[in-house]
């Protein structure tokens, strides 16, 4: 698995591209990756643009012992559950909400997913609790192991297994027989 | 509307020189304002390590010496073991009761000056001590008398581990380490008597 950790070291070492290439491999699934919380994509854009602005102010924060990644979607979760906070307090209505499913929500996703099986596995997710949606979104869309996915969402292995093993028996109801062929 | 690839590398370049900015006026802004109370402190610790050094005991200077110029250079040193009540002073140097047993003399330039080493620095205790405070203070004490190349001599009675009655009457306490070290030299000079 390239994680990317290797571009980010040149990158301190003085190499500006590197960085480029670190955006280029993870803006699009670290962005649908926080829509999943946010349900908002230009919100969701902001949020992954300062998940990438921590790597260049906070440098000495990545310990370069979990993959780039990992710790990538790390800042991003905890940031959109902030983003969360922030808007619960201050109640209004999300445009998204008012509209229904954006063009910008599709496009990101035509993005990040390309198999046709994944999508509707995609759509399927949103009957979901917030933590299956994610545990299925790192493991099953960004093909994270179970520690990676645990330490994104802050738990232990043992409860990212049980949210997978309760999500996929939930989808498999949603999907019904296509959901037997899929999962 | 989803951002291109440089609009977005441009947004995260102005939001990251943003952060920057405003770190730096944070940080200037918290050092101003710390900038009296910091200078405040210093002044207090000054004028505490000043005042430290100038201390003096009874007759002569004081071997709570911070600099070696002020240094005395204790010669001799002698010690008693005498019962624990204060008062005794240094009359208890020649009192009867000083026994051959009970007393030590050591006239070796060196593990003199070790000696006074082991008082050259001390906590200032509050003043006004109650005695009560004091442990050891009704057992058995050792009196030292430390004399210089001038013959002035120093005196201290040490209580407990490392509670000190100086000559001037006040009371200090002996660092731990010093007054373990002081501890094995008298060991030692028994042991060699």
């Amino acid at each position: 698995m390239d994680n990317r950790a290797d571009s980010y070291r040149r990158f301190l070492e003085g190499d500006d591209r590197a960085f480029d290439e670190i955006l280029k491999s993870y803006r699009d699934s670290l962005t649908f990756f926080i829509n999943r919380f946010v349900h908002d994509a230009s919100a969701a854009e902001d949020i992954a643009i300062d998940s990438f602005m921590e790597l260049l102010v906070h440098p000495h924060r990545y310990n370069f012992q979990t993959s780039l990644k990992t710790y990538l979607f790390m800042i991003g979760r905890s940031r959109s559950l902030d983003y969360i906070r922030r808007r619960n307090r201050i109640a209004c209505i999300e445009l998204s909400d008012a509209v229904g499913r954006t063009a910008d929500d599709a496009l990101l996703e035509e993005a990040v997913i390309a198999d046709e099986t994944k999508r509707i596995v995609n759509a399927a997710l949103a009957k979901l609790t917030e933590d299956m949606q994610a545990a299925v979104h790192l493991v099953y869309f960004e093909d994270m192991s179970y520690e990676e996915a645990a330490k994104v969402m802050k738990k232990s292995r043992k409860q990212v297994d049980n949210l997978l093993y309760r999500a996929k028996a939930a989808l498999r109801a949603a999907l019904g027989e296509e959901g037997k062929l899929l999962l | 509307m989803r951002r291109t690839d440089a609009e977005f590398k441009a947004e995260l370049l102005r939001r990251c020189g943003a952060y920057r900015r405003t770190r730096t006026q944070t940080r200037k802004k918290v050092l101003r304002a710390a900038l009296p109370l910091m200078a405040f402190l210093v002044c207090v610790s000054v004028l505490f390590a000043s005042l430290e050094s100038r201390v003096s005991i009874g007759n002569g200077a004081s071997p709570g010496y911070t600099d070696d110029s002020s240094k005395p250079k204790i010669v001799s040193v002698d010690v008693r073991w005498i019962p624990g009540a204060l008062d005794q002073g240094s009359d208890a140097v020649d009192s009867p009761s000083a026994t051959e047993k009970n007393r030590l003399r050591c006239t070796d330039p060196e593990k003199a000056a070790a000696i006074a080493d082991c008082f050259a620095s001390q906590t200032f205790m509050e003043a006004g001590v109650d005695n009560g405070e004091i442990p050891g203070l009704s057992e058995k004490s050792l009196l030292f008398l430390l004399t210089d190349e001038t013959g002035t001599a120093f005196s201290y009675q040490l209580y407990g581990d490392r509670y000190l009655l100086r000559g001037d009457g006040g009371w200090t306490k002996m660092r731990r380490e010093d007054a373990e070290r002081l501890k094995a030299l008298l060991a030692g000079m028994q042991a060699g008597r």
